[in-house]
This record gives C-alpha cells, structure tokens and sequence, in this order.
C-alpha cells in the first residue's frame, strides 16, 4: 500500500494524476483500492467517490447511472436524473472541474466506462487523485494511463500467514498442522481470495480433514481459482448448496433483509443458518450497505454450476434467470398449445387403436381364426 | 405410443421452475421478452417470481397456486388473476404500479407477511 501511496504522490498539489491498478481476478485489487480509498479519508479532499463494481453496474444500469452517483456524491446533491450519457459527461466536466476529489474506478472492462466517468485529467480540479482497477493492463495504456501498479500474487510467506489467519483465526497454527497448512498453500496459487475461501472452509477442521482435502486440490488440472473455489461448494449441505445457487444466481446485490425474506419464504428459519453458514465460509458476504455480495468468481462459479442443471433444456431447472433461457422458455411456452393438441390427437390415435385391437380379437374368435395380426 | 406421449408430455413441462427472475441488464432488455396471458400455466411449481424490470403490457391471468413472492415492477394491472387464490403467498411487492386489491378469492388464510406497493393508493387486504 505504502508502495501505491508513492504512485499516488498524495502531498503534490498540482495536477490531477489517474492510477490504474492491475492483476488478475481474486488477488486483490479492489481490496487495496479500498484500503487506500481508507487511509486517503483523512486527507485533504474536498469530496470521496468510490464506485464500486464498475463493470456490473453499468451493464446493469446503464453508465448514466454511474455518473449521475458521482455527481450526487461529490457535490451533495441528491441523485440526478440524466438523459443520455452525453449530458453526463458535460455535467461532469462542468461540475467537478473545480473540485479537488479522490475518485476509485473499481473494476473496470471497457474504455467507454472510462470515457463516460474519467474522460481526461482536465475534468477534475487540481490536486485530484482518480484510481482505477482493472484486469485489463491494455485499457490503461488505451486511456493513456501512465502511472499504474501490479497487484502480484502472495509470496509463500504472506500466503501462509493469511491462510493460517483464516483457518485457526489466529496467527499461529497448531505445529500438527504446518505440513498440510504447507501444502495447501501451493494449490491457492497466491491468490487471496482462493487462500480465504480455503481456509475458511477448513476452520476447525481435524488434520485428517485438512488431508483428504488437500487431496480434492491436488486434482484440480492448473490450479483453476473456479475449481479450487468449487471444492468449498462440495463441503456445503445439501439445502446449502441451492441456497447458495440461488443468491449466485438471482439474488447478489439484494439487501441481506430481503435475500432473508424471500429464501425465508422456501426454507423457512433455517435459512438463517444456512447464510452464517455461507458467510463463514466466505462465500458471500454482507456489505457496509447490509446488501449480500459476493466475489465475481465464486457467482462464476455458482452460476456454472447451475446452468450444469440441465444444458439445453432451461425449463427443466430449479432457477431461471439468463435473459436467454427466460425467452427460451417463454417462446416454447407459447408454441406449447400446439403440443397440447398433439397431446389429444395421439390419445386419440391410442384410443383408435386400443378399439380395433378389440375388434380383431372379437372378430378373430368369431370367425374362429387362430392367428391374429397384432398391433 | 404411449412412451411417445409420456416423452411428449415430459418435453414440455416446465414444471421443475422455482425460482424465476427477471433482472435484465440494459442491453438485454432490448430483446424483447413477450409475456403470454397463459405463460405461467405449466410452472406448476413455481414459487419465486421476481419481475424487476422487463416491462410487459398484457397482464397474466394465471399464476400458481405454488406462488410464495411475488415481486413485479410496474405489474400491468390492478388485480392479481382472478383464479389466483393466494394463500401460500408470503411477500407481495408490486411498485409502480396500479395495483388495488387482492380480489374477491382471498381468503382470511392468506399468510402474507410484506405488502409493498408504493404508488398504491389503498390496498384491500380484507
């Protein structure tokens, strides 16, 4: 951090500077930025934005709806209504051009974003400071973002200690388990995220539990973060499993009173426990907004898995919720009267032929023949 | 034959839905999605349907009786089908739109524990 705080050159108060930090997924970026976004509070700017979730949201809401966040935040306001992303960017630059502000872009994927939020340096005022974090290294070179910083994966060290941290809640493990805790460590790769979900599912574990699952990782082909995440999922319940499918799939983002009132509707009051459960083994988490979130990967990885349920044919699964499936299921809906009367047509014929066969039999004994042409 | 029948009515049954949830991001919903009155007829089992914002302009008349929340922005009219007997409904929300009353088919059993419906004026709950 204190490295980024350099890139940042907080004290300088001329110029506004973008910084982009990069690495992949589960590393850590956003984290960092968060952590800065914290320590930089203190510092003299005349307002904070931190956007989250970049990437989601503006598929979600349209990136009108971003700016307009930013705008209401910086100046106090509340939300404003913009008409297109044009008169955004206008506003913004109109705005916010006196304004000395700590912005943080947080997961960032496509240039328009960049353009319609943080178009150029000259939108701010002076002294302002604009972190971006993103998987993607070209974009910040696209926007002409100069100063950028790489979030690496842990070194062996900091990996073990963060992963005893989450699997003993404390800093020292238990000497029966360095060997294993060894081991593991290797299969997260240095990723934090991987080193949070594993330990978390191991907490309290006996050292043979730690084994046999130290086994399930060391399957995994590539050391895949999804696969890894996925051997937490397989240690879940069974009622726990869907219940985590289904925030994964439909209800990330929800405030966590109304994810409890909704599940609470299908499983009654277990579904409390089966949250804790989930939250202990960090597959999601409750946000400072009191809304259920959870790492892209592990939704990656929920949602996979559920549209493992039955590949071709949406309509014979638990959950719909891919636009796709959804229109799929509701054409075939429509054309499904047609196979009603196709329904009819072959009780129909069943019927139809039940009748002759009967005819045949009767006949067959009337006319005292020994062979009959069965059907 | 028979086994062809039995395919056929396995083929379309859409039956095994839960959970249905509409919540288009903005460049999937310019894809339209087109509700029929009849569409939740075979989702006999349906027991979450959320709508949040993909708009529809013909209004079901039929929901399952299954149907524990049902969530549904700007619901396109203002009474719930009329074969709907809503005693296993537990959470109704229906913002924006003109929604009034449960009809005549609710019953005293009717469980529901949140109502919400910000534009209504006044909601009959019995």
């Amino acid at each position: 951090m204190l490295e980024v705080r350099k890139v940042l050159e907080v004290g300088c108060y001329d110029g506004v500077h973008m910084i982009g930090i990069h690495g992949m997924g589960g590393v850590g970026k956003s984290t960092l930025a968060r952590a800065v976004y914290n320590s930089l509070i203190a510092e003299n700017f005349d307002s904070l934005c931190f956007l989250e979730d970049v990437r989601e949201k503006s598929n979600k809401h349209g990136l009108e709806h971003l700016q307009s966040i930013l705008i209401s935040q910086v100046l106090g306001k509340e939300e404003i209504n913009l008409t297109s992303k044009q008169q955004g960017i206008s506003m913004i630059k109109c705005r916010l051009k006196r304004k000395k502000i700590l912005l943080i872009l947080d997961d960032v994927d496509n240039i328009e974003q960049l353009r319609a939020l943080a178009g150029g340096c000259d939108w701010f005022g002076p002294g302002s400071r604009i972190i971006i974090t993103t998987r993607d290294k070209q974009l910040l070179a696209t926007h002409q973002v100069t100063r950028t910083y790489e979030v690496r994966e842990l070194n062996e060290k900091d990996a073990l200690r963060l992963l005893t941290l989450k699997a003993f809640k404390k800093e020292k493990a238990d000497p029966d388990y360095v060997l294993v805790l060894n081991r593991v460590v290797t299969y997260a790769s240095g990723l934090p995220l991987a080193l949070e979900v594993i330990g978390s599912n191991l907490f309290g574990k006996s050292v043979k539990e730690w084994e046999s699952a130290t086994r399930q990782y060391k399957r995994i082909p590539k050391k895949e973060i999804i696969e890894i995440l996925k051997v937490s999922y397989e240690a879940l319940e069974e009622e726990e499993k869907v219940v985590f499918l289904d925030i994964a799939c439909c209800f990330k983002g929800y405030a966590f009173r109304e994810v409890e009132d909704i599940l609470g509707a299908l499983y009654d009051d277990c579904m409390k426990h089966h949250t804790g459960v989930l939250a202990e083994k960090s597959l999601i988490k409750v946000s400072l907004l009191s809304t259920v979130e959870m790492h892209d990967l592990i939704e990656d990885m929920g949602r996979k898995i559920d549209q493992k349920e039955s590949p071709n044919e949406p309509g014979k699964r638990r959950r719909l919720w891919l636009p796709k499936d959804i229109i799929q299921v509701l054409k075939y809906n429509m054309v499904s009267e047609l196979h009603q009367s196709l329904i009819c047509l072959l009780i129909l014929m069943q019927s139809l032929s039940i009748i002759v066969h009967i005819i045949v039999i009767f006949s067959g004994q009337f006319l005292n023949f020994s062979v009959y042409i069965s059907f | 034959m028979l086994w062809l029948i039995r395919a056929f009515l396995q083929y379309q049954g859409t039956s095994k839905i839960e959970i249905m949830c509409l919540d288009f991001s903005i460049s999937e919903n310019e894809e339209t999605v087109e509700f029929d009155e009849n569409t939740f007829m075979e989702m006999d089992n349906l027991k979450i349907l959320i709508n949040r914002n993909v708009k529809s302009f013909k209004c079901p008349n039929y929901f399952p009786q299954s149907l524990k929340v049902l969530e549904w922005h700007r619901y396109p009219s203002n009474c719930l089908p009329s074969n709907f007997h809503p005693n296993k409904l537990v959470i109704c929300k229906l913002p924006d739109s003109c929604f009034e009353s449960f009809g005549i088919h609710a019953s005293s059993k009717v469980s529901l524990k949140r109502i919400f419906s910000s534009s209504c004026k006044v909601i009959n709950v019995l």
